[in-house]
C-alpha cells in the first residue's frame, strides 16, 4: 500500500538457474547439534519473500540436506558470472569458493559441527584486508597488494564458516559517494545500469542487491554503507562506532570509520553484525560493550500483534525533509512514517538545529584525518613504487602516480585545514561542531527511541552526473554524516520507490538509534520490513527466483 | 624496556634569568631503528630495525633550568629513576637513554623566552652540561654584539672533539607538523585501584633513599655515593640489615670495595663479596677476633675469591692473639733480642716504643691484639727503670 510503484516483472532478465529447482532427497537426519545459532527459523516458515533471510535459508537448506554447500555456491557464482559484466561490482572473485564449499559438504557429510555462517557467501569491500586475496582499497597505489593478515571482521566470518566470495569495488579508500572514484572500474546500479550504485561501498551494495552473494561487508565513514543501501534497495547497517573492530580496515578517517553490513533482509544484517562485533585488542577504539544477540527478539509476521510497536517513540528529523530533498523521497519517507504509526509507534517531528552544520564539519574532519592516515602510502611500505633518483622524489612520484583525483583533493583539503594559522578556524571549529551535534542527538534520543530520516536526498542518479561537481556529490551526504559525527548506529532499509530507470528506483529510510542500541533498530526494521506490503526489492537485472530453498 | 629516551628542555640562560621546574609532558612513542656504525672509516652504515616497536617514553620538562650542570643533574636523576624502577638500563652510550636540550636566553626583566635552539648528539651527562654552557655563551655573545637576530630556531649538533655546537638543520615551526589528536588512541581512564597498585609496588625511589640515609647520620658525600647506584644502595642496605654499624659499612663500601671495583672495572653485583660476609667482617673486627689490618687482608680475599670470613680466618690461622701470656712471651723475646735498643729506650729515647711494638707484631704475624700488646710492652719497658 505504501509502495506506489511496483517493479513490473516483465523486464529482460537473466535466465533462472536450474540449480534452484534441484531437490535432494537425502536423509533428513536431525542435525540439531549443528544449530549453534540461537535464532530459530520461524520467521521464514512458508515465506519466499524478498526480505526473508538468505542466511537462514542457506542454513536450513544445508542442514536439512536439501542442498549442498557446493550447489548453493555454484548457484551464486553462476549468477555472479552472468551479472558481473554489466554490474562490475567485484574487483576480485575468489577462486577457492567451490573448494571451501566442498570442504563444508564433507564436514556436513561426516556430521561434524559447522559454524552459524556455514556456507554463507560473503562479499567484502576491498578496503578490508583479506590474506588470501588482493586488497587494494580501490587505489592504484595498492594495486596487487596482498595483506599478510585478515581483518578481524573477516577472520570472525571465516571462523564461523562464512565463505568470502570476493572483494567489491569502492571509491578509492572510501572517498566518494558513487563508486566512480575507484581506480579500476565503475560499478552499475542493478536497478538501472546507467545509474550509480552509490558509494563508497557501491560494490558491496550492488552485489547483495543483485544476489551475487548473500551478505556483504562495507565501511561507513560518512554514509558509505547507508547511501548505497538506499540506492540499491538493500538493507545497510552502520553499527555504533567501536562496535566492530577496525583492525584490517584501511583507515580513511579513524574517528568516523566503521565496518558495516549489507543484506537483502534485516535479519541478515543482524546475523552478520553479531558475527563481527566485539572488543578486539588490535583496535584500541573497539568497545568492550557486551554484544547482545541482536536477532533473538525477532518475531515472525504470523505472530505479530496488530500494533507490534505500540509505545515506540519515533522522531522524524524535520531538517531532513527540507528543500533540496526530492519530493519522491519525501513522500516515501512520510509514507514510511505513517506505516510506523500503523504499527503502533507515536511519530512526531523533531528538530536538530545543528543538522546542516554536519556536512562542513564532516568534510573538514574526515579530510584532516585522511591527510594523516594516507601518509603511509609512500611507495616504500606498501604497494607500488615509482623509481626515482632520490627519496623525496620516490615518495612524491609514487603518491602522485598512485592516488586518484578525489583522494588528492581530500589530502590537500585536510593538509590545509590542519596548517598553521588555519587549525583553529577549521579543524578546531569542526571538533566543536561535532560536540554540538553529539549533544543534540543525545537530547533528541532522550525524547525518542528512534529517529528517522531519508538515507539520501535522492534516489540513484546517473553515472557521470555529479562527477564534475564534487560539491553536489558532497551535499548528497547530508543525511548520513551527522550520524558518523555522533558515532551512533543507523539502519537503512528500503521503504518505497521513486520514478526512474526501467522499473523505478528504491528509496531507503534511515533509522538512527542510541549508541549500542542496534538491537532495537533491527527489531523495528524487521517488523517494518515484514509488514511493508506489495514491495519487492529485487532488481530487474536478475531473475526473480532467488529463493534458493524454495 | 620502556624509558629509552629523555628529552629535557632546559631553556638555559645566563645568571640574570629565572625559572621554576615541573614536568610538562610525557610522550609515549616507539623507537624505529638505530644506526650501527662498523668503523669510522666505513662507507657503510647499517640500520638495525630490531628496535622497531620498542616502547619509548619522552619526558619534556618545563624551561626551568639555568645552567648546564643543573640540566645534567636533572637527566642524571631521571637515569637513577629508570634504573631504580627497573624499566631500563638508562645507558646513554647505548642510546637507551637519550637527551636533547633546548637553550634560549633573554635579557633580565623580559618575560617572554628568546628563540629556542635545540642541541642533539649528547652522549653523556658531561656533554649535556658542557653543550648547554657553550650554547649559553654563544647566544650571550651574539646578543652582546647586537647580533641577537642571528639566533634562529634550529637544531645544532654538539661536537665533542671541538667542544662546540654547529648548525645541523634549520627547523620548521611547531604548527607545521600539523599535529591533531590521534583518533586511534583513545583516552585511557585509570582506576584508582590501578594507580594505588602501582604506587604500592614502587620501590624506594632515589630521593626517599637519600633522605633515609641522611637521617641515619651519614654525611652528604656518603649519601650521594651510596644512593647513586641502586645496586650499591641495595648492597649497603643488605649489609646494615645484618646489624652492621652504618658508618663502618659505608666506609668499607666507599673505600676499599669501591677502589677494588674501580680498578677491576666491576660492578658491585660482579664482586664475590656478599653483604652477609661484609657484615661478618665488620663484626669480627669490632668483636676483636681479628685486627683491622687482618680485616683488610680478608676483605681482599673475599672480593677476589669469595668464601666466608670464618673460613678464611680458620684456613689462614688469622685469629687475633689475645692471650696476655703469649704476648708477654713474645715481648720478652723481642726485648732480649734487642738489648741495645732497650738500653737506648731506657736512656730516654722513648720513641723506640714503636720499634718494639712493630717487632712484636711482626713476630705474631700481625695477629697480636694491638691494645694488649702495647699495654704489656709498656709495662715491660718501664719495669726495670
Amino acid at each position: 500500500m505504501l509502495c506506489t510503484m511496483q517493479p513490473p516483472r516483465s523486464l529482460s532478465r537473466f535466465p533462472s538457474n536450474p540449480i534452484f529447482l534441484l531437490r535432494h532427497h537425502t536423509s533428513l537426519k536431525t542435525l540439531s547439534s549443528l544449530s549453534s545459532h540461537p535464532v530459530t527459523d520461524s520467521t521464514l516458515t512458508g515465506q519466499s519473500q524478498s526480505h526473508s533471510s538468505q542466511i537462514l535459508k542457506a542454513r536450513h537448506a544445508l542442514l536439512s540436506r536439501q542442498l549442498t554447500a557446493t550447489q548453493l555456491a555454484e548457484s551464486f557464482l553462476t549468477r555472479l558470472r552472468l551479472t558481473e559484466p554489466s554490474l562490475r561490482s567485484f574487483l576480485h572473485v575468489s577462486d577457492t569458493v567451490l573448494r571451501q564449499a566442498q570442504d563444508l559438504d564433507d564436514r556436513i557429510g561426516r556430521n561434524e559441527e559447522v559454524g552459524p555462517l556455514a556456507g554463507v557467501l560473503v562479499a567484502v569491500k576491498d578496503n578490508i584486508c583479506t590474506s588470501d586475496m588482493p586488497s587494494t582499497g580501490g587505489s592504484r597505489v595498492l594495486e596487487g597488494y596482498r595483506p599478510p593478515f585478515d581483518a578481524t571482521a573477516v577472520r570472525k566470518i571465516k571462523e564461523l564458516g562464512g565463505i568470502v566470495v570476493g572483494k567489491t569495488n569502492l571509491d578509492e579508500f572510501g572517498m566518494g559517494s558513487t563508486t566512480e572514484a575507484s581506480a579500476f572500474q565503475v560499478t552499475a546500479n542493478p536497478w538501472d545500469i546507467s545509474r550509480v550504485p552509490g558509494g563508497s561501498s557501491g560494490g558491496s551494495a550492488a552485489a547483495v542487491s543483485a544476489r551475487q552473494c548473500m551478505v556483504s561487508l562495507g565501511s561507513d565513514t560518512g554514509g558509505s554503507v547507508r547511501q548505497p543501501a538506499s540506492f540499491c534497495g538493500v538493507v545497510g547497517l552502520k553499527p555504533t562506532y567501536g562496535r566492530v573492530s577496525r583492525f584490517g580496515l584501511m583507515a580513511y578517517a579513524s574517528s568516523l570509520d566503521v565496518i558495516g553490513c549489507f543484506g537483502s533482509a534485516v535479519a541478515d544484517a543482524g546475523f552478520l553484525l553479531h558475527a563481527i562485533s566485539g572488543h578486539d585488542t588490535l583496535d584500541a577504539t573497539s568497545s568492550k560493550q557486551e554484544v547482545p544477540d541482536f536477532t533473538s527478539h525477532f518475531t515472525s509476521i504470523n505472530l505479530l500483534e496488530s500494533k507490534p510497536l505500540k509505545g515506540l517513540r519515533i522522531g522524524l528529523i524535520r531538517e531532513t525533509l527540507d528543500e533540496g530533498v526530492d519530493t519522491g523521497v519525501t513522500t516515501a519517507i512520510r509514507g514510511a512514517a505513517s506505516h510506523l504509526e500503523e504499527l503502533g509507534c507515536s511519530v512526531s517531528e523533531v528538530s536538530l538545529p545543528s543538522f546542516s552544520l554536519g556536512l562542513p564539519a564532516y568534510y573538514i574532519l574526515a579530510s584532516s584525518e585522511s591527510s594523516s592516515n594516507l601518509s603511509r602510502y609512500d611507495g616504500v611500505r606498501y604497494g607500488n613504487q615509482v623509481a626515482a633518483d632520490e627519496l623525496n622524489a620516490l615518495y612524491g612520484d609514487s603518491r602522485a602516480n598512485g592516488f586518484g583525483h578525489e583522494v588528492k583533493m581530500r589530502i590537500l583539503m585536510g593538509t590545509y585545514a590542519l596548517s598553521a594559522g588555519y587549525y583553529d578556524a577549521y579543524y578546531k571549529r569542526a571538533q566543536q561542531v561535532r560536540t554540538i551535534i553529539q549533544k543534540s542527538f543525545k537530547a533528541a534520543l532522550d525524547e525518542h527511541d528512534i529517529l528517522i530520516s531519508p538515507a539520501s536526498p535522492s534516489a540513484a542518479y546517473k553515472i557521470g552526473e555529479k562527477k564534475n561537481d564534487p560539491l553536489a556529490m558532497y551535499a548528497g551526504d547530508i543525511m548520513t554524516v551527522n550520524v558518523n559525527l555522533a558515532g551512533l548506529p543507523a539502519l537503512v532499509l528500503p521503504c518505497g520507490f521513486v520514478e526512474g530507470g526501467p522499473v523505478g528506483l528504491p528509496v531507503g529510510i534511515q533509522m538512527i538509534g542510541a549508541a549500542f542500541d542496534e538491537g532495537k533498530l533491527l527489531k523495528v526494521g524487521h517488523i517494518f520490513e515484514q509488514t511493508l506490503k506489495d514491495c519487492r526489492f529485487v532488481p530487474p537485472v536478475i531473475d526473480d527466483d532467488i529463493d534458493v530453498a524454495s | 624496556m620502556i624509558g629509552k629516551r629523555i628529552w629535557c628542555i632546559p631553556k638555559s640562560e645566563i645568571q640574570f634569568y629565572c625559572f621554576v621546574l615541573i614536568s610538562r609532558m610525557l610522550i609515549f612513542s616507539k623507537d624505529i631503528a638505530i644506526f650501527v656504525y662498523f668503523s669510522h672509516n666505513s662507507f657503510y652504515l647499517q640500520v638495525d630495525l630490531n628496535r622497531a616497536g620498542v616502547p619509548l617514553l619522552e619526558i619534556v620538562s618545563e624551561p626551568d633550568m639555568r645552567t648546564g650542570i643543573e640540566a645534567a643533574e636533572y637527566a642524571a636523576e631521571l637515569q637513577r629513576l629508570v634504573r631504580y624502577l627497573g624499566v631500563g638500563n638508562g645507558n646513554m652510550q647505548e642510546g637507551s637513554l637519550r637527551c636533547d636540550v633546548n637553550v634560549s636566553i633573554r635579557p633580565i626583566g623580559q618575560s617572554e623566552f628568546g628563540t629556542k635552539v635545540e642541541i642533539k648528539n649528547l652522549n653523556s651527562f658531561s656533554s649535556v652540561s658542557r653543550a648547554i654552557d657553550f650554547e649559553i655563551s654563544r647566544q650571550a655573545l651574539l646578543h652582546s654584539q647586537g647580533r641577537g637576530d642571528e639566533i634562529v630556531q634550529e637544531t645544532r649538533l654538539w661536537e665533542e672533539g671541538a667542544q662546540k655546537t654547529v648548525t645541523m638543520r634549520k627547523k620548521e615551526g611547531l604548527a607545521d607538523y600539523r599535529y591533531f589528536p590521534e583518533p586511534d588512541l583513545p583516552g585511557v581512564s585509570l582506576t584508582q585501584e590501578f594507580v594505588d597498585n602501582i604506587r604500592n609496588s614502587l620501590p624506594e625511589l632515589p630521593e626517599m633513599k637519600r633522605r633515609r640515609y641522611e637521617n641515619m647520620g651519614l654525611s652528604m658525600q656518603d649519601v650521594l655515593f651510596l644512593a647513586n647506584d641502586i645496586n650499591v644502595a641495595e648492597f649497603f642496605d643488605a649489609t646494615i640489615a645484618k646489624g652492621s654499624d652504618v658508618k663502618l659499612a659505608a666506609n668499607w663500601i666507599m673505600g676499599d670495595i669501591a677502589a677494588y671495583m674501580k680498578i677491576e672495572k666491576l660492578t658491585i653485583n660482579e664482586i664475590k663479596l656478599t653483604p652477609q660476609e661484609l657484615s661478618e667482617l665488620i663484626a669480627s673486627i669490632k668483636g676483636g677476633t681479628i685486627s683491622g689490618k687482618i680485616g683488610k687482608e680478608i676483605l681482599f680475599e673475599l672480593l677476589t675469591k669469595g668464601g666466608t670470613v670464618k673460613g678464611i680466618i680458620e684456613e689462614k690461622d688469622l685469629v687475633q692473639i689475645a692471650d696476655p701470656l703469649e704476648i708477654e712471651k713474645m715481648v720478652d723475646k723481642v726485648l732480649s733480642e734487642n738489648p741495645k735498643q732497650l738500653e737506648q729506650y731506657r736512656g730516654g729515647k722513648t720513641k723506640l716504643q714503636g720499634f718494639f711494638a712493630g717487632q712484636v707484631m711482626k713476630m705474631s704475624k700481625g695477629k697480636a691484639n694491638p691494645g694488649l700488646l702495647n699495654k704489656i710492652l709498656l709495662e715491660k719497658l718501664n719495669a726495670k727503670s
